[in-house]
């Protein structure tokens, strides 16, 4: 299924008949029939956008994603009845003052700890001829990393509130072993000296960020898609403006989806052109067909393969059904 | 399944529209009157029906052919000088990046 990614100065999207014209320079560049696409992201300026085309897409649930140049989502336009689900957000709210929020909150961060140990792992098999001394490093990361899981799993509390100190201490201290453990795999590569998460200038930060802003795109369709609400979360805490849970639930993928792609990217020779501290168009393309890629690769869930775009829509509805008090909720988690 | 659609219409209108309909369902333009693609089988239903409503009882023949990847393989074709060859026509891969 197509997903429309525009990242090109000028475009023009109209409808004709029941498909979706892409036009540049009123030249027609592109056909493509509105139930075959998937979502429509917008990362570029002057994109016009006809209004025949946002209720067809309403219509045919196809959510349009409008983001920075540096990946960060400013605008999404979605269909107002899709709000329209009170049992699944009553329960959503309710959860965060008792065990269900704390328990989500744990769930995420141990999503995003076994994950990103996954990953060390997934690049460490591949070294572990040709570069001992950098597999047995990797080792060590991976023993700390399980060593974090053990210490989030002794956190009690009643509810989230009391806990997210001890979560994030666990996890500030994790996150330090993990970068260490990228900036091993990227050395000689490309520079990297750690993670820094707004406004980085350096190519492998900024490369992240905005992977990390289209899965926020994708987590966030998803999250509206099982009628959960976008701001309210668990382990991010509320303010204003911040979609919490959006956050939360991208935890989990973070690793499996961006990190592998952009780390493979550029431990295999890739480089990223920088103009005025930001990503050049031209890198910013290439980000995007990355982590796209990795949207579209397949990953066991539930004893079946399935692509990732399918398992972040499939883990938004088992949350929401959690909530709702039908399920379990468990983590994603990566193979390696 | 493959599936190829086949018309003959007289009426430029109705022509035009049974054309536009098949553009809407992903099915790529192969001659005057011929289109071809990828069609599961609701949509070939869905489809017929479709068409069937846009003929009405206006003078009008279509045939919509699926045909399977075993005997599409025995497929021959003959495209001079120019025109797309009409095997590799498959829809773009999981995204479309401009």
């Amino acid at each position: 299924m197509p997903e429309l990614f525009i990242t090109e100065y000028g475009v023009s999207l109209g409808k004709k008949s029941e498909r979706l014209v892409v036009k540049e320079k009123g030249q027609v560049v592109e056909e493509v029939p509105f139930r075959d696409i998937t979502q429509i992201t917008i990362a570029s300026s002057g994109v016009s956008i006809s209004a025949d085309v946002i209720r067809e897409c309403v219509e045919c649930g196809v959510q349009i994603n409008f983001l920075t140049s540096t990946g960060k989502p400013y605008a999404r336009l979605t269909a107002p009845s899709l709000t329209g689900t009170v049992i699944t957000r009553r329960e959503q709210i309710l959860a965060y003052r008792d065990g269900r929020g704390l328990y989500l909150s744990k769930c995420f961060v141990e999503g995003k700890l076994k994950n990103q140990a996954n990953l060390i792992k997934y690049f460490a098999k591949y070294r572990r001829n040709t570069d001992t001394v950098l597999y047995e490093d990797l080792q060590a990361v991976c023993r700390h990393l399980e060593n974090a899981l053990q210490e989030l799993e002794e956190i009690k509390g009643d509810n989230i509130d009391e806990a997210r100190p001890q979560i994030f201490s666990v996890e500030g201290r994790a996150a330090l072993q993990y970068w260490g453990a990228v900036a091993l795999l990227l050395r000689g590569h490309v520079e990297f000296t750690g993670r820094e998460h707004r406004g980085a200038a350096d190519p492998v930060n900024a490369a992240l960020n905005y992977g990390y802003g289209i899965l926020y795109g994708q987590i966030w369709g998803a999250v509206m898609l099982a009628g959960l609400e976008p701001f309210a979360g668990f382990l991010h805490t509320d303010r204003p403006g911040k979609p919490s849970l959006v956050l939360d639930l991208t935890e989990e993928f973070r690793p499996a989806v961006v990190d592998r792609a952009i780390v493979s990217f550029f431990t295999r020779g890739g480089t990223i052109a920088m103009e005025d501290e930001k990503l050049s168009q031209e890198s910013r393309r290439e980000i995007a067909r990355r982590v796209l890629e990795r949207l579209d690769g397949e990953e066991n869930y539930d004893g079946k393969k399935h692509k990732v775009r399918t398992i972040i829509q499939m883990q938004s509805r088992r949350l929401a059904s959690y909530l709702r008090g039908e399920g379990k909720y468990r983590p994603f988690l990566t193979g390696w | 399944m493959k599936t190829f659609v086949i018309y003959d219409i007289t009426e430029d209108r109705l022509r035009n529209k049974v054309f536009q309909t098949c553009k809407d369902y992903g099915l790529t333009h192969i001659q005057y009157s011929a289109f071809f693609g990828e069609l599961n089988h609701n949509r070939r239903e869905e489809l017929y029906r479709r068409l069937k409503r846009t003929v009405g009882k206006k003078e009008g023949k279509i045939v919509i052919v699926p045909v399977c990847d075993k005997d599409l393989r025995l497929l021959l074709e003959i495209c001079v000088p120019e025109g797309e060859p009409l095997m590799p026509t498959d829809k773009p891969a999981g995204y479309i990046i401009r």
